[in-house]
This record gives C-alpha cells, sequence and structure tokens, in this order.
C-alpha cells in the first residue's frame, strides 16, 4: 500500500528505489518470511530452505550493498534513501532486514579503510556476489554480556573488573581469538565473515575492545546450533565459538585506542535504521488493521464504523508517522557528520519499537480472535516486533545510557 | 614542534599536491562524477585548502561552501596521507571531524591512493620532512 510522503523533496530516483524495494518486499520477502516463521530454526538455513532463494534474489538487485559505497560496486545510496529502503524492506520483512543489513557488516568496516587486500578479498566479492553465499554477521553479544557491549560513554563501560567471554591476543603477525560470542549473532549460522567487537585489553573494559574482520572459514571457528525463539524467525541467529582462531592483523579495522568511539559512530548508524525498521513493521501492521476494518462487519456494521476503531487507528497512524519523521531525520542527520548524536539515534530505536509494539498489539486488538491465529499476519509482526524492544540493546539499557549522555552532550552544538 | 613550518608552506605543499591529483589521475574526474568538492579547515598552522574536480584554492578564498568539509591539525595531514592514521581511527578520535553525505567520504577513499602515492614526493618538493 502506498502512503502519502511527507517528503516533498523526494527525487524520481528516490521515488522509484523506494518503489522497487517495496515490490521486492511484498512479493518476495513477506511470502519467504512467513514460510520460515513456521519452519524450525534448524530448517531455516537447510540447504533446501526457501531463504536462500530470498537471498539470491536480494543479491541480484543488489539489496546486499546498500550500506557499501558504489565505488566499490555497492549501490551507492545517499542516507535517505538507505531510510527509504529499509522501511520498505522492513515492511516485507524486519528479521530478513537485519539478516542482509548485517551480511554488508564486514564489507562495509573495510570499506572505512581504503586497504587494497580487504578491496579485493572482502568488499569487492561481497559486492559482485549473486548467489548469497558471501555474508556477514555482526559478532558483539556475548553469553554474559549483550545490552552492556553497547553502551559506550557509561560508566561500566569501562570497568576492568568486568570481564569478556571473548578476547583477542596479539601473536606476532596474527591476532589470535579465543572464547564465544551468544546465540544472538544474527547470520552466525552460515556467514562467511564475522565482523568480530571483542576485548583486547582487559584492563579496559569494554572500551579496550577491537573491531576486526574475521573469515568464518579459518581452523578453530565453530559454529552453535540455530536458536529457536519467539520473534524474527526469519533472522537465523547462532553462538560462534573460537577456540586459538589465528587471524591476520590486516583484519584489524581498529583497536582500543578508538574503539568506543566507532563502536559510537556504528551504533548511530544501526539504532537510527532499527528505528527505520520499526517504521516498516508498524506500517505493516497499520496497514492490515486498516483493510481488516473496513471488510469486518461487528455489531451489524464495519469495524471501521465503529468510532473506537477510528480512534485505534489514527493513533496508530500517528506512531508510524512519527517514527518515520523522527528516523529519517536521525539518520540523514548522523550520516553527514563524523561526529553523531547518538542519543538520537537511541531515541529512534527506543521510541520506534516500543512504538511497533503498541501498533502491533492494536492491530492485534482490532482483528479480535483473529488476531492471535497463524492465519493472519499481524501476530507475527506483533512477535517480530516486540524481539526488536530487546535486539541490538534492551531499551532500558539503551535509554539509560543515553540519558547519561544527554547530562553532558545536551545542548549539542554540532 | 609541528611538521610544516608555517601556513603559507602546508598551503603551497597542499595546492601543488592536490593541483597535480586532479589533473593527472582519476581523482579529477571521479570528483566531477560524484560531484564531489572538499574543504580542509586545517589548524597549527591555521589554513584552508579547497579542492574540486577542476581547480584547487588556498587561503581565505578556500573558506566557502562544498560538499564535504573535513576538520584537522596539519599534523594530522601529515599522518594521514602518509597512512601513518587509518580514517575510522582519525574519525573515532576527533582528530578529523568531518560535515556532509558519509558515503560519500567513503566512497572517494578508494580513488584518493594517488594523493597517499604522491605526498611524500611533494613533501620533499617543498622541504618537508616525510616521516
Amino acid at each position: 500500500m502506498h502512503y502519502l510522503d511527507l517528503n516533498i523533496e523526494l527525487t524520481k530516483e528516490d521515488i522509484m528505489l523506494k518503489e522497487a524495494a517495496h515490490e521486492f518486499a511484498r512479493d518476495v520477502m513477506r511470502p519467504v518470511a512467513q514460510e520460515m516463521d513456521r519452519m524450525t530454526a534448524a530448517e531455516t538455513v537447510a540447504p533446501d530452505s526457501p531463504f536462500w532463494e530470498f537471498k539470491k534474489k536480494a543479491y541480484e538487485l543488489d539489496f546486499h550493498t546498500i550500506l557499501i559505497p558504489d565505488s566499490y560496486g555497492g549501490m551507492g545510496l545517499s542516507p535517505l534513501q538507505q531510510a527509504l529502503v529499509a522501511e520498505e524492506l522492513a515492511w516485507g520483512s524486519v528479521g530478513l532486514l537485519v539478516d542482509l543489513a548485517v551480511a554488508a557488516f564486514p564489507a562495509y568496516l573495510a570499506s572505512l579503510v581504503p586497504d587494497e587486500e580487504l578491496i579485493d578479498e572482502i568488499i569487492v566479492p561481497f559486492c559482485e556476489c549473486r548467489d548469497g553465499k558471501i555474508a556477514g554477521c555482526w559478532a558483539i553479544t556475548e553469553p554474559m554480556h549483550g545490552s552492556d557491549t553497547i553502551t559506550p560513554g557509561y560508566p561500566s563501560f569501562h570497568d576492568p573488573n568486568i570481564p569478556s567471554d571473548c578476547n583477542i591476543a596479539d601473536d606476532g603477525d596474527c591476532y589470535v581469538v579465543n572464547g564465544q560470542k551468544a546465540a544472538w549473532v544474527s547470520g552466525a549460522p552460515y556467514a562467511t565473515h564475522a565482523a568480530l567487537f571483542t576485548r583486547m585489553d582487559e584492563g579496559m573494559g569494554h572500551a579496550g575492545s577491537g573491531i576486526m574482520i574475521v573469515p568464518l572459514d579459518l581452523p578453530g571457528v565453530k559454529r552453535g546450533a540455530p536458536l529457536e525463539k519467539m520473534g524474527q524467525r526469519d533472522d537465523p541467529q547462532g553462538e560462534l565459538f573460537f577456540d586459538n582462531v589465528r587471524v591476520p592483523k590486516k583484519y584489524l579495522i581498529v583497536g582500543p585506542e578508538a574503539y568506543e568511539a566507532m563502536l559510537d559512530i556504528t551504533l548511530s548508524m544501526t539504532t537510527a535504521l532499527m528505528g527505520m525498521g520499526a517504521v516498516g513493521v508498524a506500517r505493516a501492521a497499520f496497514e492490515e488493521a486498516l483493510a481488516y476494518a473496513k471488510n469486518r462487519v461487528q455489531g451489524g456494521k464495519a469495524l471501521i464504523e465503529h468510532q473506537d476503531v477510528q480512534k485505534k487507528l489514527f493513533n496508530m497512524f500517528g506512531k508510524v508517522e512519527l517514527t518515520r519523521q523522527m528516523s529519517r531525520a536521525a539518520h540523514v542527520y548522523n550520516q553527514n557528520t563524523s561526529t553523531p548524536a547518538e542519543e538520537y539515534s537511541v531515541l529512534c530505536k527506543v521510541y520506534g519499537t516500543q512504538s511497533a509494539f503498541e501498533v502491533t498489539s492494536e492491530a492485534i486488538q482490532i482483528f479480535g480472535g483473529n488476531g492471535v491465529t497463524r492465519e493472519y499476519i499481524v501476530e507475527k509482526l506483533f512477535r517480530d516486533a516486540r524481539a526488536m524492544m530487546i535486539e541490538d540493546g534492551a531499551n532500558d539499557i539503551l535509554a539509560i545510557a543515553a540519558g547519561h549522555k544527554l547530562i553532558g552532550s545536551y545542548p549539542r552544538r554540532d | 614542534m609541528t611538521v610544516f613550518k608555517d601556513s603559507e608552506q602546508m598551503q603551497a605543499m597542499l595546492k601543488d599536491l592536490w593541483t597535480h591529483v586532479i589533473k593527472e589521475t582519476d581523482v579529477g574526474p571521479k570528483l566531477k562524477e560524484y560531484d564531489v568538492n572538499y574543504k580542509f579547515v586545517i589548524n597549527e598552522p591555521n589554513g584552508f585548502v579547497y579542492v574540486d574536480a577542476d581547480q584547487v584554492l588556498t587561503g581565505a578564498e578556500a573558506n566557502r561552501e562544498a560538499v564535504i568539509t573535513m576538520e584537522l591539525s596539519g599534523d594530522t595531514v601529515h599522518q594521514f596521507w602518509l597512512k601513518q592514521l587509518k580514517l575510522p581511527v582519525a574519525l573515532a578520535t576527533r582528530k578529523v571531524k568531518t560535515k556532509g553525505p558519509i558515503p560519500k567520504v567513503l566512497k572517494m577513499l578508494p580513488y584518493l591512493k594517488s594523493v597517499h602515492d604522491s605526498y611524500p614526493v611533494y613533501c620533499a618538493k617543498h622541504g618537508i620532512h616525510a616521516n
């Protein structure tokens, strides 16, 4: 369903891109996502899973490179175009959007370092891949650490008494990785490369970490079983284990000297994109509820004729629109400065996913008993939205950390 | 002790370097193709350098609107072009501050190899120690 875009400065290219993303989301992502939602986690990554057909089609259309500059063969989208595409893809399936986004993480990080070996080994093959077989994952979460690993600037981030579950040690011409990343690593069951965010200097706490690209065919890498979960069952997740994995030093992007600020820059992008993902999920639920309310008769008249339903729909519409405007603005702002205002991106994630949860819940309420059956997509959207409130940092902890940041950063001057 | 003796030396050297780069390498055509121009706002010593596909300006006339503005010190200029400082580290440690679309910053990076390659040559030409 098309919606009125309040941005009157969208170009023809922007609109065409948005429409192409929507068609892909409608015709490919949503049917595949609904099929995967009914499969076991192991089945979703089995050779005959529809997931691979989705990957192949997404890569053929270059949707795996929305974050990669066109000078390397990526789509080279503007920040606004990234936001437009992210919303549409999330409308089709936020789980599959997350899978596509993390698939690009190693290549995106490599694009920050114009090293010819990394360009030839990591970026170009990823951009040229058409069968979906080259893919990354974002390996940051750990069994004993989840949201606390993504709170740069918060006091606990520097606490040396908080040990890590995964460590990088310097050993001559290589770094050696030992430990474990937890089961919520999107793409881990099948990824070829990991964007590993993990500890290098225990004395600095989480701030003493580094960012490294790790080819997952190196000796000593093992994977856990795909994770069974309530929502986003179309985003395959699993553990990664590292047993004396020797990684050549060329794969280090940044070490502890710049890790905390680099994480801030990374999160300013990912949390704003989570906001855009929330818009897509919420919009999908709102549109389902609106269409249903026009057709479903209760109490002798269509649901839409009941004032309470009209009020519910207006509140849902408002949450979709407000989250879209905020998330686009924050993403565009932060992608136009190297000193991002991360608290605004966190606002997109926290407010946006809370709104998506409320909108999907209201959609179920409008559907009544049908809303809790698997016959209608709103129950899947509800489960997906619920997962988003924890994914990429629990909203509670992100809000605490961003609130702490406001003490020193408000009002920002640049 | 800063790498550059003074603003005049720094701006003259960077103008010479960038003029070569935009005229003799694929940087000029790529700046035009991607609709990118740069303004470097440099401190210690203070100076401005503006680069587009056709020209390089320095001093007050270089202090103009640009697609990408980069603020950094003279020593950071030197470290960056000598590949002693990676861009992500420079950005994260605020040694380089940018304004302008990050995707455009990133898309030009692979073409800036010729600036890295030529930099030591132009340091020598202008009597600047390149290490």
